[in-house]
């Protein structure tokens, strides 16, 4: 009767040695300052669908582009990043 | 007789199923999807959607009627216990997520704060998490409610059901993989369907026949029921959940309602007592041989633990059926006080038979009393001999159990001997 129990448990403890979500932060997303926070969920959402790196890189110049326009039209300088999400999840394996 | 057929021993594992279910998936959700790495509000958000979800599901399995599952959580009644537990818990966890959004947010700007509030600015994926948080609360709510009508209670409950499958999509959505979701949304489908199709359609209920229709009291039917196939394995104390189809006269109300079986048959027929009380029940009064039923159960365990010490049995009004069936299931093998009470004489079900069954065994006293507003316990409890001994049964209308309670606990009977059965849990 425990065996479930002790098996989700088993489970629970397992999971998180390599799983869990990519996630957007302020330090890997391009133009993070002038995005609405819609926009910075559903940006996360398009770069986690990805499976190849080409459609992300191909994403994320068009982001860039755009985010650049809106940084000079706002009079704002954006850093670049430390991080690329592309890559990021390339290494974790999500993307071919 | 049947004795014991059924009913299993309640262990601390039994008890703590039910908890350890809801623990393990929250636990397990949080920890795929611990926020490693960022700040205060983002990582609270996160979390507390990620708790709930769990819960949620969790919820949602102990939702699901059947008598094996019922009896690993320790009781259909623990089993809805908990169940409401995970849920309103779910939902405050799922209510901080959005405000947390918001405070993280404000770290930025209170316009940033209000956008990531404000539904309008933004699209579906967003939409349909809000949507499960307004479905929820409704569904919640409505289980706050005492005196909702039984059917207008169910109908907005199942919205809960579709606010979980809402929420659901909102994570997988916006997660774009499914992560705990391959176990949380097959899980939560799973029991959705199980409970309709299974428990409240009756796909997996038992056929059943009336054989004979007497009326014990007035505003009262008790039916003899016998198996079309397999039997059920009752024991006195256990009860069953019911519906009524049709007969040559007849017209059941279809809808299944859970009732303590009168008498258990050695050649696998059962009795229901069923008393007038809201619509179906009412219905019913009308009930002919003949008349198709379809059981689910057996569920329940009181009168389970009575080998072992002197008994005293306090019954209001239909609660007396566990006790009928015990008593016509043989001798006792306790001494026992058994305090009936009832409205008035037309209210008194069974009580020639009982006072017979009093007669001839000499375990049994019998203590029977009219009283239409407040019942004399004091006065009937007092002329219980070793009160503090006996392990106490009660069965009968909440306020009746509550006075009961209170009263025993009065008289020095501890907490741990008095077994109550509810008949109105939800
Ligand atoms: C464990 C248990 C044992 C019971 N044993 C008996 C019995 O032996 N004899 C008897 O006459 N009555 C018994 N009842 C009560 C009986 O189930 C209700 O009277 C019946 O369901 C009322 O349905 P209705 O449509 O006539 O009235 P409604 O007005 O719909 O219901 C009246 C009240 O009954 C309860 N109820 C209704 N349907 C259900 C359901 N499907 N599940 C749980 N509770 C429900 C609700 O609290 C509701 O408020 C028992 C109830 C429980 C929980």
């Amino acid at each position: 009767m425990w065996r479930p129990f002790c098996l989700l448990v088993l489970l629970a403890v397992q999971l998180p040695v390599h799983a869990g979500p990519w996630r957007a932060g302020e330090q890997n997303i391009y133009g993070w300052q002038v995005m609405t926070p819609d926009e910075r969920i559903e940006h996360q959402r398009r770069l986690r669908s990805f499976t190849s790196y080409d459609d992300c890189r191909a994403y994320q110049q068009a982001h860039h582009a755009e985010m650049a326009e809106r940084a000079r039209a706002a009079g704002v300088v954006l850093s670049p990043r430390r991080q690329s999400a592309c890559e990021q999840l390339r290494a974790q394996g999500r993307l071919q | 007789m049947n004795a014991v057929a059924g009913v299993s021993v309640v262990s601390p594992a039994n008890r703590l199923a039910a908890p350890a279910l809801l623990l393990a998936l929250a636990a397990g959700c949080v920890a795929w999807a611990w926020p490693a790495g960022l700040d205060g509000w983002r990582a609270l958000a996160i979390v507390s959607a990620w708790a709930g979800s769990g819960l949620l599901a969790g919820s949602l399995l102990l939702m699901v009627r059947e008598p094996r599952l019922a009896a690993l959580f320790g009781g259909l009644d623990a089993q809805y216990r908990w169940h409401h537990r995970g849920g309103v818990l779910a939902y405050a966890l799922l209510l901080i997520h959005p405000l947390a959004l918001a405070g993280a947010g404000w770290q930025e700007s209170p316009a940033v704060a209000w956008l990531a509030l404000a539904p309008w600015a933004h699209h579906w994926p967003v939409w349909l998490g809000w949507a499960g948080l307004v479905l929820l609360m409704i569904g919640l709510a409505a289980t706050f409610s005492a005196h909702l009508p039984y059917r207008r209670w169910r109908a907005l409950h199942y919205l809960a059901g579709a606010g979980v499958l809402a929420g659901l999509g909102h994570v997988a959505a916006l997660l774009a993989q499914l992560g705990p979701l391959w176990l949380l949304l097959p899980a939560s489908v799973l029991a959705i369907a199980w409970r309709l199709l299974g428990a409240d359609l009756g796909l997996a209920a038992r056929p059943y026949r009336v054989r004979s229709v007497t009326h014990p009291a007035a505003r009262m039917v008790e039916a003899v029921l016998e198996p079309c196939g397999p039997r059920m394995a009752v024991a006195p104390g256990q009860f069953v959940f019911a519906a009524f189809g049709d007969g040559a006269h007849f017209r059941g109300c279809r809808e299944f309602h859970p009732f303590t079986v009168s008498g258990v048959g050695d050649d696998g027929t059962l009795a229901v007592g069923i008393k007038a009380l809201g619509p179906c029940s009412t219905h019913v009064q009308a009930l002919e041989s003949g008349v198709t039923v379809r059981l689910e159960g057996p569920f329940g365990r009181f009168l389970a633990d009575r080998a072992k010490s002197p008994q005293l049995w306090l019954a209001g009004g239909v609660g007396i059926t566990p006790f009928i069936a015990a008593l016509r299931a043989g001798p006792l093998a306790q001494p026992t006080v058994l305090i009936y009470l009832f409205r008035g004489a037309q209210d008194a079900a069974y009580l020639e038979e009982l006072q017979t069954l009093a007669g001839a065994d000499p375990q049994l006293a019998l203590l029977a009393e009219a009283a239409d507003g407040p019942p004399p316990l004091a006065d009937l409890l007092g002329r219980v001999p070793q009160l503090a001994g006996r392990a106490v049964q009660l069965c009968g209308p909440a306020p009746l159990i509550d006075a009961a309670r209170s009263e025993l606990a009065a008289r020095g009977v501890p907490p741990g001997a008095i077994h109550f059965e509810l008949f109105d849990f939800r």
